[in-house]
């Protein structure tokens, strides 16, 4: 049989890209950035596997050193690049790094739903779903909010892009170590923690927002 | 550093954190307050990180470990606060300035000659070598501009002044960091945890002595 994970990620690219070409374009962007994350996890799946060989370390170091850094490495480039080149609209490059790191969770959770198709249950389509699609998803929004602040200033940007994925990766190896501990319940939850009060905050700024627009058109 | 310790210094972090957080929607905290609270942030997230890893059993301290990078991270939110937003209005490139740019060269020179025993201790594996080399670097980086801030006569109208303890703290932080590494090599662990516990105290409050400054200069 052929590798799997390709199989999968065939199914999953064909039919976006086929759709891709009858979006319209804030949906063709959200959707281009999905089959990004996509396509970045194919990517570092491989190249994973490739340093466990070259590194010969044990899998709980490779998973708690090793694949934070190379996974928020990879998904943070084509975040990067957009910001650079395309747009710095903080909305517009908030979207696409959600987008990435959802495409990103999405095959990921197929592959090891497939790897592990006779094992899996409701709790745990649960479980991989607020914990580690959550957590690619917060990652790289947060990486995309914070280059959206930072890269109007071009001494800033160079200077701050090391340090976001530094916290993605730290923020991003907290996770996988509770989740291989006996403390894997906080790892699950850890995400939607996170997740709950920045929610929150966004509500609160949109309710903000819809007042003050409707303070001013009846003000006209 | 001890299971205890993180977490003091992870509480410190947080509680800096949530403050810097509270205070970011008020007029005239700007993206420098917000840079300096992600530095904290960052610290605090490695201190959870060795927490955690202590607390599920898996700690190993003989080699590079991702939690390090959160030092790192945490000096270049502070580096990247100084250099990319604060030097180019304390600062005019003059001649007059000259003798503050030399002056602030002492903090990384300093960093240095207190992290050789470290660098040079056999104890050491390489992995942790090169991740200790990438934080030094950022380290000696925003230790220098933060000296400079801090001793640089004040020309963007009270700015920099009011700027001064923030400068004061986070320079100590430095200098904490890099002493908390060099103990730790050479197992004294008294000291060790004497250094861990101020750097706790500088990081609660690092951000409340920053939105001071920050007020002192918006009024």
């Amino acid at each position: 049989m052929d590798n799997v994970n390709y199989i999968i990620f065939i199914c999953i690219m064909v039919p976006l890209a086929m759709m891709l070409m009858i979006l319209e374009r804030k949906a063709r962007v959200i959707i281009t950035f999905m089959m990004v994350g996509i396509t970045v996890c194919l990517f570092i799946s491989e190249v994973n596997g490739l340093l466990m060989e070259v590194l010969g370390a044990d899998m709980y170091y490779v998973t708690t050193a090793i694949t934070p850094m190379t996974e928020e490495l990879i998904k943070t480039l084509p975040i990067l690049y957009y910001a650079r080149f395309f747009t710095n609209d903080r909305e517009s490059l908030v979207t696409a790094s959600i987008a990435v790191g959802i495409g990103f969770a999405v095959l990921e959770n197929m592959c090891i739903l497939v790897g592990n198709a006779g094992n899996v249950s409701l709790l745990w389509a649960l479980v991989r779903g607020f914990g580690s699609g959550m957590m690619h998803g917060l990652c790289t929004m947060f990486i995309g909010l914070m280059l959206a602040t930072v890269c109007k200033k071009k001494k800033l940007f160079i200077s701050s892009v090391f340090a976001l994925w530094a916290t993605a990766v730290v923020y991003h190896a907290i996770y996988n170590v509770l989740v291989q501990s006996d403390y894997k319940n906080a790892g699950f939850l850890l995400p939607t923690a996170t997740f709950i009060p920045l929610a929150f905050i966004r509500l609160r700024q949109r309710r903000r927002d819809r007042e003050r627009i409707r303070n001013e058109n009846s003000g006209c | 550093m001890s299971l205890a310790q993180n977490l003091i210094s992870c509480l410190a972090g947080f509680i800096g954190m949530v403050f810097g957080f509270m205070h970011f929607s008020r007029k005239g905290y700007g993206l420098y307050f917000k840079m300096v609270v992600l530095g904290v942030g960052c610290q605090m997230l490695g201190h959870l990180f060795f927490a955690v890893q202590t607390l599920c059993g898996n700690g190993r301290t003989d080699v590079f470990q991702v939690g390090m990078l959160s030092i790192a991270g945490c000096f270049l939110y502070l580096f990247s606060a100084n250099y990319g937003l604060m030097d180019g209005l304390a600062d005019d490139r003059g001649k007059g300035l000259r003798k503050y740019r030399l002056i602030a060269l002492a903090a990384p020179l300093t960093m240095f000659v207190c992290y050789l025993p470290a660098a040079l201790s056999e104890s050491r594996g390489l992995s942790l070598k090169i991740g200790d080399a990438v934080i030094m670097l950022f380290l000696m980086g925003a230790s220098y501009y933060n000296l400079k801030h801090l001793i640089i006569s004040d020309v963007c109208g009270g700015f920099v002044k009011c700027m001064r303890p923030y400068n004061l703290s986070a320079l100590m932080l430095a200098f904490l960091s890099v002493a908390e590494t060099t103990l730790g090599t050479y197992g004294c662990g008294g000291l060790q945890f004497v250094f861990g516990m101020l750097m706790s105290a500088v990081l609660l409050m690092i951000v409340p002595v920053m939105s001071r400054g920050v007020e002192k200069w918006i009024m």
